[in-house]
């Protein structure tokens, strides 16, 4: 009976601190939930670092035992070390009663008779604070983070499609419907408004219908105060008028009743944007180097207002040199494309062996596409070359010119056509001959390095093994010169006086050129001669590029020319010769802008209560009449500027008309060009010149 | 009396009998510092009871009235008042002030009209003009505290087309706000600054796009409220034609495109360029002088500007750089000289232009126009030479190294510029057109003749206000009498005593805005009244230290004061109240912590 109540005890023990853990790892998982949700809705990213948590979850929650993390044993030794009246004897509780011996059972019974009071192992409180908090901390980070955010999506903050401003309409229209109907490409249904002010899409029509109150005896629209489209009445009490118009172009237009004109209202045009191409990759050059894989990969960007109904990679591949370069040109599609969506995200691999492109050839290419408005769009030109590795080891460009270095580039080609060899013969040598040879081109590396090591002063060893010896011989005559003394002790690797022999930057490219010989040399010596080519190729075409900058042009020195006899210059018969004479009128070309300048003048000059004076009135309408052009042509910006000169010259008009005048004026305007000007001294009566003149007599 | 007594007796029992507790006291320490303070006690809640009195000796006022002007500190005349023994008569020259029935002021056109009485003026006080009609009455001035606002402002009230206007002030910030100072043209804001509440300055600027007439505002504002609103008038004038003559040795690019670029702006252009020997190539564009001139005084005293470069002037003979030497030492003729590869020896211009040649080090000259500091496209450096700065002169382009290649310097009444780029015609061709035309532009001011104006017109004050008389001031050369015309009404002008050529008549204007003024001659020239209420601060700073002048010059005089009296005076208990709570604290501090150590 006791022994089962013993195991009890040790279970509920067990079940409790279990549950107490259990939920702090519940906390903890919970803060990072609420930290994935809050990004997430913050910035609209993918789900998948939520997945990528819950899948860490399980996997922690598999190795961390979550769901019964306390043992039996680890219960029982804890009781030991912390319950005093236990005795030590906890393992007991678990033991079955038939298992004890009777001393055993004494001891059990004797410990089961106080109650066992233990206190929560110290940890576990710990555990569930810090859970809590981090918990809490995340819904403070998460709120802070929801409530600063402008927005809850990235498009919202766009404005949004600007609709018409407020207008006023004729007291003759009762209603006014106008239906706006996009063109089929654009796959946008037709719209209805009550406003005249309007916002179309390029070639969208327009329809009008427009009731009066009364009978009247005409309805007309007058676009850009030239063209005048008339309604056609729908009923016989003529009191519905309508009629259409394809909208192709911005600009304003009125209503005209009988004789009555209404206000401007303005047309604003969406224009069919092309497609923005991207591309992500490949770089605008790309070279692909020996070993490397010969494919280029394509990742573009695609977007359009409406849809895309066309992608292609136009690529053209230019093989040969000199005189004998070749074209082949060929049309590549994306697979991965289905025409009429608005954005794609396109991959493509182009492999260059399967397009039949030799080392040395280059590949150009751009991506177009093209629109549901059959507008076409092209990419910058990429490049993509192979290597030509076949060019870099001719000798004819380094036999030509000033050849520095000629005894290490033969090396160092050497060692390429050796390793070449090497991985030719690998199937006819034992292994071990091959590990033998790859270990000695490996030798042959390390010696060339060494060499080239000189160059930057760094520490030469030209025989491999060799120990630092630095014990210098004694000379009597040299015998209290510290510096020899100091030398002969110190341990010097670096050679100073070479270390200036090159400018930086051959410097940096020399220390290049080391590091592919040492990865080239790794390589050889580990016996993966196939893995150092890349290496060594790529040391000799650093070494090369070395060899042509230091070609340099020297100029001639000490040119002589005839010295030139002064007395039998310009010694010819000129008398015949005739003087030219030019003589011209030449008028500063007119400032376009003028006319607008005056008006911005006219408009500080006159105020609602004075009237405008005949001269600043004609300058006020020429203006007028290059504002108007500008109205047709962008209505949202210039528009209300138009309308408020029209009330100016009109005569009715408050001081904000003015203002919105001005305002349109400036917006047409540019600074104009600084030109010479004398400045104006005031008329000061000779003053100067009696200083002028008594200054130069104390000089006397 | 017998309450005093009372109190006196009470209070001297009192301390005797705490002196005999504090001097049977066992603890020695601070004995006598305890019966002290008990005296200290006692005497100051005796005297809390007993008025204590003393005699002093005081200066009758004579009568005081007060005035009042605008911006007035309604507390500090108060104030005033209290102090008074009589509530003095308080008057007013502002119609808005007696309006207010608070006030009570009684509105007075001068404080002259006031007879007997010490005036005390309180606000910003007069203007010059009002000052001197108050026939030297003597006042008082009590001037209120710092003016917050605009302080000082100027701007170049007629801006050439093309050229910058430039508007600079100071702004008493004295609550510390953060202001924002912005300069807008109907509405339209082409300039502002963030004034920091320690530096007060700003500079404003921008090139006017309109010709003629307009007023930019200058606003201040604290967030969205606009502390102050000001019209900054100007005058945008196109600039005059130029007349220019070319000389030149043989014929060039530098000089082709020169002259393109002169003449495309309509100027009149007399080129010379020599193409053989005693052989010239004669170009004349816009002008009308005969095709076989020779340099002579009249020839040249029709042009603003000679344009050639040193060899040509060296080579021409003693008598022509003689000419040209005096044509721009007394006539101030304006020469643009550009330096050939030997530098420029051997002319009078050499002394201040003194040339080195460019370390071989640099191998492209990158040069900026020092005023505007606009760069300018490089050129190569090889065989160049830079100008030694001398004192007197004035570099006009420098390189980033700061070595001058184009100088100016003032010779007579005229100016030379020396320039060392002689290939600046690469950037026309490179399409730096604008670079160019800044370049020449810049070359071409430095040099220019100064234009004779033949009158000038100016306004004291510098901003004359509707409905306020306005000074109208002349500088002319011309004989006669002059008259000026603005608007309908004729300004009659008196001449200056001392200074023959000055003249100044007082206007009264009736509306706000631009004035036209036509003098004598039949030219047009225009101000600007500004609308009551504009740069206040301004004109209240002016007030302000113009009746401090006055009133610094018109004290009402000590003699007339009368023979000082006799007054009793009375001390304020509240002193004994601190002494008392002073000795009472040190026994219980005593007793509470010192006594116990």
């Amino acid at each position: 009976m006791h022994e089962s109540r013993g195991q009890e005890l040790v279970a509920s023990f067990q079940k409790r601190w279990s549950a107490k853990i259990l939920f702090a790892y519940l906390l903890l998982f919970a803060a990072a939930l609420i930290m994935m949700i809050g990004l997430f809705i913050r910035f609209g990213t993918s789900t998948w670092p939520i997945a990528l948590m819950l899948c860490i979850t399980a996997v922690a929650a598999k190795r961390h035992r979550w769901f019964n993390p306390v043992k039996q044993d680890e219960v029982v030794r804890y009781l030991n070390s912390t319950a005093g009246h236990l005795q030590e004897s906890a393992a007991l509780l678990l033991k079955a009663p038939g298992q004890m011996n009777p001393l055993e059972k004494l001891q059990a019974q004797k410990i089961l008779q106080a109650p066992v009071t233990v206190p929560e192992p110290p940890g576990l409180r710990k555990r569930l604070q810090f859970g809590a908090g981090l918990l809490i901390a995340a819904v403070v980070v998460v709120l802070l983070m929801l409530l600063v955010a402008p927005n809850q999506s990235g498009f919202a903050s766009l404005a949004p499609l600007a609709g018409p401003k407020a207008e006023t309409k004729l007291a003759a229209i009762r209603l006014a419907r106008i239906r706006i109907s996009p063109p089929a490409y654009t796959r946008k249904p037709a719209r209805e408004q009550g406003l005249f002010n309007l916002i179309a899409e390029d070639g969208a029509t327009v329809s009008w219908q427009v009731t009066t109150t009364l009978a009247v005896n005409s309805v007309e629209l007058i676009f850009n105060d030239k063209q005048v489209l008339r309604l056609k009445p729908s009923t016989k009490d003529q009191t519905e008028w309508q009629s259409h118009k394809k909208i192709t172009a911005a600009g304003f237009y009125q209503v005209r009743i009988n004789n009555t004109l209404s206000e401007l209202y303005s047309i604003e045009l969406r224009r069919d944007q092309p497609p923005a191409i991207i591309v992500r990759s490949p770089k605008p050059t790309s070279l692909i180097e020996y070993g490397q894989p010969s494919r280029a990969l394509v990742d573009v960007l695609l977007t359009d207002d409406y849809s895309i109904t066309a992608a292609a990679i136009h690529a053209t591949i230019a093989s040969g040199s000199g005189e004998a370069v070749k074209f082949k040109e060929q049309q590549l599609t994306f697979l991965n494309f289905t025409p009429g969506k608005a954005r794609y995200q396109l991959n493509s691999r182009i492999d260059l062996n399967q397009m039949g492109m030799q080392p040395g050839d280059e590949l150009y290419f751009y991506i177009s596409a093209r629109d549901s408005y059959e507008q076409e769009k092209r990419s910058d030109i990429f490049i993509v070359r192979l290597e030509d590795t076949a060019r870099l080891m001719e000798i004819e460009g380094l036999a030509n010119g000033v050849d520095l270095k000629p005894e290490f580039f033969r090396s160092q080609r050497q060692i390429i056509i050796e390793t070449e060899q090497l991985l030719k013969d690998r199937d006819t040598m034992s292994a071990a001959l091959f590990a033998a040879k790859s270990n000695d081109l490996g030798v042959d590396q390390k010696l060339l390095r060494l060499r080239y090591g000189k160059f930057l002063g760094e520490e030469t060893d030209n025989e491999i093994g060799e120990d630092h010896d630095h014990e210098g011989e004694e000379h009597a005559e040299e015998f209290g010169n510290t510096d020899k003394v100091v030398e002969s002790y110190a341990h010097k690797h670096d050679i100073a006086e070479d270390a200036t022999f090159f400018d930086p930057q051959t410097k940096k490219q020399l220390k290049a050129t080391l590091g592919e010989m040492w990865k080239a040399e790794l390589q050889l010596r580990t016996i993966k001669p196939r893995d150092a080519l890349p290496f060594e190729y790529r040391a000799l075409r650093l070494l090369k590029d070395l060899q042509q900058k230091s070609r340099s042009y020297v100029a001639k020195t000490g040119i002589k020319t005839t010295p030139l006899q002064p007395g039998k210059r310009l010694t010819g018969e000129l008398a015949d010769v005739n003087q030219p004479v030019y003589r011209g009128e030449r008028k500063a070309p007119e400032d376009n802008a003028l006319v607008v300048r005056k008006a911005l003048g006219v408009l500080g000059d006159i105020r609602p209560s004075q009237k405008i004076s005949a001269e600043n009135l004609g300058v006020l309408q020429q203006a007028a009449n290059r504002l108007s052009v500008f109205a047709a042509n962008k209505p949202a910006v210039f528009l209300p500027g138009y309308k408020a000169l029209r009330n100016v010259l009109e005569g009715r008009y408050q001081n904000n008309d003015i203002r919105v005048a001005g305002m349109a004026f400036q917006q047409m305007l540019t600074s104009p060009a600084e030109r010479p000007h004398a400045t104006e001294r005031a008329p000061n009566m000779r003053l100067g010149d009696r200083y002028l003149m008594n200054l130069n007599r104390k000089h006397d | 009396m017998t309450e005093w007594l009372f109190i006196a007796v009470a209070c001297t029992i009192l301390f005797l009998w705490l002196a005999y507790r504090e001097y049977r006291r066992t603890n020695p320490l601070f004995r006598w510092g305890r019966i002290i303070a008990s005296l200290v006690a006692c005497a100051s809640l005796a005297l809390l009871g007993i008025p204590l009195r003393y005699e002093r000796k005081i200066v009758e006022e004579k009568a005081t009235a007060i005035v009042l002007t605008g911006g007035f500190n309604r507390d500090s005349v108060d104030r005033f008042i209290r102090a008074q023994q009589n509530r003095p008569p308080i008057y007013t020259t502002s119609d808005q002030i007696a309006a207010d029935p608070d006030m009570g002021a009684t509105f007075i056109t001068g404080v002259q009209e006031i007879t007997g009485k010490t005036i005390h003026v309180f606000g910003n006080g007069f203007s010059d003009f009002e000052l001197a009609t108050f026939n030297n009455t003597p006042l008082k001035y009590h001037p209120p505290g710092s003016v917050e606002g605009m302080r000082g402002i100027n701007w170049n009230r007629q801006v050439i087309a093309g050229n910058e206007l430039l508007v600079t002030g100071t702004y008493h910030n004295l609550k510390k706000l953060k202001v924002n100072v912005a300069l807008s043209l109907l509405g339209r804001t082409v300039d502002s600054i963030s004034l920091d509440p320690n530096q007060p300055g700003f500079t404003l600027k921008t090139k006017p796009v309109f010709t003629g007439r307009n007023q930019y505002q200058l606003t201040v504002l604290n967030g969205k409220d606009t502390l102050e609103n000001n019209p900054v008038p100007i005058e945008v004038v196109s600039p005059k034609p130029l007349r220019v003559i070319l000389l030149a040795s043989f014929p060039d690019f530098e000089h082709k495109f020169l002259k393109r670029w002169l003449t495309a702006r309509g100027y009149e252009v007399v080129a010379k360029t020599s193409i053989s020997k005693n052989k010239f190539q004669t170009d004349l564009v816009n002008s009308s002088i005969a095709t076989a001139f020779t340099l002579s005084a009249s020839l040249l005293s029709k042009f603003d500007l000679l344009i050639t470069d040193h060899s040509t002037l060296a080579g021409l003979n003693t008598q022509s750089q003689n000419l040209i030497q005096r044509m721009v030492f007394s006539d101030g003729l304006g020469i643009v000289v550009t330096a050939d590869s030997m530098g420029g020896r051997g002319m009078f211009y050499s002394g201040i232009f003194p040339t080195l040649s460019y370390p071989n080090t640099a191998a492209t000259i990158n040069a900026r126009i020092n005023s505007t500091d606009i760069k300018l496209p490089s050129l190569p450096a090889a065989g160049h030479l830079h100008i030694k700065p001398v004192a007197g002169t004035r570099a006009l382009v420098n390189d980033m190294a700061n070595r001058t290649l184009v100088n100016s310097g003032l010779f007579g009444k005229g100016k030379i510029v020396f320039s060392t780029l002689a290939n600046t015609y690469v950037w026309s061709l490179a399409e730096q057109q604008g670079e160019y035309n800044s370049f020449w532009t810049t070359i071409i001011n430095g040099a220019l003749r100064a234009s004779q104006a033949g009158e000038s017109w100016g306004t004291a004050p510098l901003l004359p206000v509707v409905n306020e008389p306005a000074k109208l001031c002349l500088r002319t050369d011309q004989p006669g009498i002059p008259t000026g015309v603005t608007g309908q009404q004729s300004v009659y002008l008196r001449q200056d005593p001392s200074l023959e050529y000055s003249w100044e008549g007082t206007v009264w204007p009736r509306t706000a805005g631009w004035q036209q003024i036509v003098a004598a001659d039949g030219t047009t020239r225009w101000w600007y009244v500004y609308p009551e209420g504009a740069w206040a601060s301004i004109r209240a700073a002016d007030k302000i230290s113009a009746t401090k002048a006055y009133a610094l010059s018109h004290s009402p005089s000590a003699l007339a004061r009368p023979a000082p009296s006799q007054e009793t005076a009375e001390v304020n208990p509240k002193y004994f109240l601190i002494l008392f709570l002073a000795a009472c604290s040190f026994l219980w501090i005593e007793k509470k912590f010192l006594a116990s150590k």
